[in-house]
């Protein structure tokens, strides 16, 4: 009688075939190196304005953006990573060792997840062609002690937040800016 | 006999199901972060020793961290602030940072996120996740390997702010540990208050004339761990009820070591009026230490 073999019954992350997304799987873009050249060109002459007005008045630092352009193929890929680790990080058979090995390698690399990720937001934005045009951008380090000095200097620049005073204080999104023509 | 024989037997496995239950709660972590806070030339400088307890290599570890649960959302920490220096990276630059040979560590932001960890990664672990990432950007040596092996106590981990923050020393560190997630409650390696004593001079006001009179405070502080402590008044009050402009000068909140308090008393009041100063001194680890003195204007 034939000694069943025990098999994995978990499976091992996609690869990336998305072109724009392969490149944050190589390491080209990360939150240490964010995607700006997707982005749509009001929302990166609204970044560098940022900077620019948030540099000339902070002695410390000229603030980087963490988050750029993320295709949606990107987002799919990391809502996998962290979805199979949460499935397979328990497992302790030998029969998923080397799966659960590789998972294991793919969660690691990328920033930590706080939260189960969403799939699409407006860094993933394409135009009518299809090509990439982000329309948010991840900015953690424009002074914020007190919030309206925030939205003062993104509305000189036409920018603004549109995730600050969500219903659930959880929901708020301190960094997440967007073009709009501000009222003057 | 067998029914007592089978109530020993099940006694037995109760007990044991809960002390080994409890005994598996009490285990030490595998990895175990101490993080101690000090003032230095006009900076606050937090520290870190991580032990390495178990019997697997550490090479990637996170400070100001800990991962969603099955019913609860994770968080990052650390506030963003104007705390570091800019450029085009978010990894510390050494005038902010320290790590170990070989070690780098930046600024981990979850995604949509306003709080971020510090994550500390040996060279060689960074290069082996990233392995097309740009060479330039990477501001650790590649050679020699530095991997943490069991066993090891290190405490080459630090990082510089303008200002305190107790988050970095009362959050969590978070890291994989063989093909496990760990996560551990910092330790605080300062829980000791400074010692603060105050004296004012002069400690009486006479005659109650209702001139303004300065007082100059005496403050000495210790701290096992901070040099030089953060020094405030807190408050100044008094027996009997004081008019404005009694206390003069005096900024709460912040290291005035000069105020001027009105030598008063009210006619109806035999025991005088007696005004109570109280400054605190807060190390950088966050141990807060306060001390009382008074100054008099006699009845007589």
């Amino acid at each position: 009688m034939p000694v069943p073999v025990a098999t994995c019954t978990y499976t091992k992350v996609a690869d990336i075939t998305d072109p724009v997304a392969k490149l944050y799987e190589d390491g080209t873009y990360s939150n240490t190196k964010p995607d700006i050249e997707h982005l749509t060109p009001v929302t990166q002459a609204g970044l560098a304005c940022i900077q620019q007005k948030v540099a000339a008045t902070n002695c410390y630092m000229t603030p980087q953006p963490t988050s750029g352009y993320r295709p949606t193929a990107y987002q799919t890929h990391i809502l996998e990573v962290y979805d199979k680790w949460q499935l397979i990080k328990d497992d302790n058979t030998s029969a998923c060792a080397e799966t659960k090995a590789a998972i294991q390698k793919e969660f690691n690399k990328h920033s930590r997840f706080a939260r189960r990720p969403g799939v699409t937001s407006n860094h993933s934005q394409v135009d009518a062609q299809g090509n990439p045009a982000g329309e948010a951008v991840d900015i953690p380090f424009v002074p914020d002690d007190t919030n309206a000095s925030a939205d003062a200097i993104a509305c000189q620049c036409d920018m603004y937040r549109p995730l600050i005073n969500m219903p659930d204080p959880k929901d708020n999104d301190l960094v997440h800016y967007q073009p709009r023509t501000c009222p003057r | 006999m067998k029914k007592l024989k089978l109530f020993a037997a099940i006694s037995t496995a109760f007990v044991c199901f809960f002390s080994c239950a409890y005994a598996f709660a009490q285990a030490d972590p595998a990895v175990k972060v101490t993080a101690w806070g000090m003032h230095q030339g006009g900076w606050v400088v937090y520290k870190y020793q991580v032990k390495n307890l178990g019997t697997l290599p550490l090479d990637d570890f996170s400070i100001g961290f800990y991962p969603p649960t099955a019913t609860a959302d994770g968080a990052a920490e650390l506030n963003v602030g104007p705390y570091y220096p800019g450029g085009t990276s978010l990894w510390l630059p050494p005038s902010v940072s320290q790590s170990p040979a070989g070690w780098g560590v930046y600024l981990d932001f979850p995604e949509e996120s306003a709080t971020f960890s510090l994550r500390w990664v040996e060279g060689g672990h960074y290069r082996s996740m990233w392995p097309g990432a740009r060479e330039s950007e990477i501001p650790i040596a590649q050679n020699p390997p530095n991997i943490m092996p069991p066993g090891a106590s290190w405490d080459q981990f630090s990082v510089t702010l303008p200002r305190p923050d107790y988050a970095y020393v009362q959050g969590h560190a978070y890291m994989f540990y063989g093909d496990k997630e760990l996560t551990v409650l910092m330790e605080k390696g300062d829980t000791t208050l400074p010692t603060l004593t105050l004296s004012l001079s002069p400690a009486t006001l006479s005659p109650p004339s209702g001139n303004l009179v300065p007082i100059i405070p005496a403050i000495t502080v210790n701290d096992d761990y901070d040099p030089s402590p953060e020094i405030k008044l807190e408050s100044i009050t008094a027996n009997e009820p004081l008019a404005d402009g009694d206390i003069q000068d005096a900024q709460f909140g912040t290291d005035d070591r000069s105020f001027s308090l009105a030598a008063k008393r009210a006619d109806t009041n035999p025991a005088g009026r007696t005004y109570t100063v109280t400054y605190s001194a807060t190390d950088a680890s966050g141990n807060k230490a306060t001390a009382n003195a008074t100054v008099t204007v006699p009845y007589n």
